[in-house]
């Protein structure tokens, strides 16, 4: 089975600063590390894989020193890493970022299976990875807690998680599924499998590559602008200050009432 | 017939009942439209849908757009998504909202990307500016306030959280006109099919709480058990800061905020949560607010009435005490 999982370098969000002129957040400096959720992707694709042979390919768009996410997805599992890394793709929204990986998963492809997190901690919107099954053209499911083998072969059992319950699907392939963050399944790496993904190289995408027109990528690619950014303004609350005890007596009559007023309507 | 002047909203049908942040996207897409003569056109989807078209006239809707559905359940979010595209690719109107529950997070990128246009998640407020929609949206880990537009892809598309904004008073007099769309059949290639379906219990929902405690990060397991503990005595229901939810402190449905649910309880108290941006549109409906938190300069309690710095270990067992004192 060829996997390919979209991997994406989130910052420490308490590390935030703004640039002055086109409200871009810097990203020089700061710590980075592997979205979670897109964590819970590459640990299912490593699964996957042992399940079904093949290979799994983690791809990032960002800039150049997003490369430190492809080395964590190589010790995770991954055998092939495409780092996509050119100013002009930089400040894309969730449609110019799906519309860059999806035109490198068609030139690398085809590919069996996208995995991607259902979100990212810093922007959660989740938007990517359906864009990008309609961009692939293929069926999309979100929100995945788990993805299992099925008995009919060529077909997947995917458990989803809505608000109100737990739902059990069989998809065909291809396919681009969603996971959600907070399940690991991966062990800790063996020292022989650390030395073979310290040998994986990292392939670099430029648009020199991937000649994509300059007005379907990047900012210029992007439906959505942001017009501006500004820190939140203050609350409309007056806030009173009371001792412990005052505010512990303060807290049960609130409780109190609010019961009493349930009770009577 | 030209849609240019037409805001759009997507309504979910589950379950014999109409979601109700369709009805809170009428009465905003309702109050944007007032004053300029556009019209709100309800898209009503799921089982048996022409049956709501009263309700969202009542809402605020002028016209309803009944979707075909089969079958009792709704459609997948892909075929949605193309059904929706076949009706609105030749004649796009102003802008549509939908409703960013698991399902409308996944069809609105999906119907996005194939209309070839704008949409931001999870907007907090939404206005009219001349030919643009400005959706205001937390961002960047809830640090900052994002105003995004969308200058020329149309429809202007944006998801919103269940509770972001009121209720609309339902006026019963109000009436419109049903517009029947051609539903493409054809689309139906599934390569997705449902085996079975495990329902959470019904425990009330934080949406509809009157009294909520939240936790922080800080509170740890230990204090998530007394909240608890204290939840289930006092009979208030648990909240979480995004932050606790992401360390496995909560459940996901606990999380209140953008990202989680918007909540309007007529009690909150916040315990060992700072306040980020993101958390904070999740409560600035709710009635009285406390915020105990050990740093007085916390964000939390610039939104709150009542502040009382402390610790969680110091607080939570006192006010076990007083309310058993109560009971």
């Amino acid at each position: 089975m060829e996997i390919a999982v979209c991997v994406k370098q989130v910052i420490d969000t308490k590390e935030i600063t703004l640039d002055e002129n086109n409200n871009i957040i810097r990203r020089d400096g700061m710590s980075m590390s592997v979205n979670p959720a897109d964590r819970t992707a590459l640990s299912m694709a490593t699964r996957l894989k042992r399940q079904f042979g093949g290979r799994i390919t983690a791809v990032t768009m960002g800039t150049p020193g997003s490369v430190s996410v492809l080395h964590e997805a190589a010790l995770m599992g991954a055998n092939v890493l495409y780092l996509v890394t050119d100013p002009a793709f930089a400040s894309a929204d969730t449609y110019a970022t799906a519309f860059v990986l999806s035109e490198v998963l068609k030139k690398t492809g085809p590919f069996d299976l996208v995995l991607c997190g259902r979100k990212a901690v810093d922007g959660e919107t989740g938007q990517v990875g359906p864009s990008l099954s309609v961009m692939l053209g293929v069926d999309c499911m979100t929100n995945l807690i788990d993805i299992e083998e099925s008995d009919c072969p060529g077909f997947l059992n995917c458990t989803r998680l809505t608000e109100t319950s737990e739902e059990t699907y069989r998809i065909t392939l291809p396919a681009v599924l969603t996971l959600c963050e907070g399940i690991l399944l991966e062990s800790r790496p063996s020292i022989a499998a650390l030395r073979r993904a310290a040998k994986i190289p990292v392939i670099s995408f430029s648009n020199q590559e991937l000649h994509l027109p300059l007005q379907s990528v990047g900012m210029k690619g992007s439906w959505t602008r942001v017009r501006k950014v500004s820190v939140s303004s203050g609350g409309d609350r007056e806030c009173r200050f009371l001792s412990l005890e005052e505010g512990v007596k303060a807290a049960a009559e609130m409780i109190e009432q609010c019961k009493e007023s349930r009770q009577s309507s | 017939m030209s849609r240019e002047k037409e805001i759009w909203v997507l309504c979910e049908i589950r379950g014999n009942e109409l979601l109700e942040v369709g009805l809170e996207l009428i009465g905003k897409a309702a109050s944007m439209s007032h004053g300029r003569e556009w019209s709100v056109c309800a898209v009503l989807l799921g089982h048996d849908s022409a049956l709501y078209a009263e309700k969202v006239f009542a809402a605020g809707a002028d016209v309803v757009i009944p979707m075909c559905c089969e079958k009792e359940a709704m459609p997948p979010e892909y075929i949605a998504a193309e059904r929706l595209y076949q009706i609105l690719k030749d004649n796009r109107p102003f802008a549509l909202l939908i409703g960013a529950g698991v399902y409308g997070r996944t069809l609105a990128p999906l119907l996005a990307a194939l209309l070839k246009t704008g949409l931001t998640a999870d907007c907090t407020e939404l206005s009219i500016e001349n030919d643009l929609l400005v959706q205001t949206r937390p961002a960047f880990g809830g640090t900052l306030m994002a105003e995004v537009i969308c200058p020329e892809g149309r429809p202007q598309m944006a998801s919103v959280r269940p509770g972001a904004f009121p209720l609309p008073t339902l006026k019963r007099e109000r009436h419109g006109t049903v517009r029947q769309e051609p539903c493409s059949s054809e689309i139906s290639r599934s390569g997705i099919q449902i085996l079975g379906k495990k329902a959470f219990s019904s425990k009330e929902s934080l949406l509809k709480a009157d009294i909520i405690l939240a936790g922080g990060a800080g509170l740890g397991k230990e204090g998530f058990k007394k909240l608890r503990e204290i939840g289930d005595k006092a009979n208030c229901s648990i909240g979480a800061s995004r932050s606790a939810v992401n360390l496995g402190l909560a459940p996901y449905s606990a999380q209140i905020g953008q990202t989680g649910v918007i909540v309007r309880p007529k009690f909150y108290i916040a315990i060992g949560i700072s306040g980020s941006v993101q958390h904070l549109v999740g409560i600035r409906n709710a009635g009285a607010v406390m915020a105990v938190n050990p740093d007085p300069r916390a964000p939390i309690f610039r939104y709150a009435d009542i502040g009382v710095v402390s610790g969680w270990k110091e607080f939570l067992p006192k006010l076990e005490d007083a309310l058993s004192s109560l009971y």
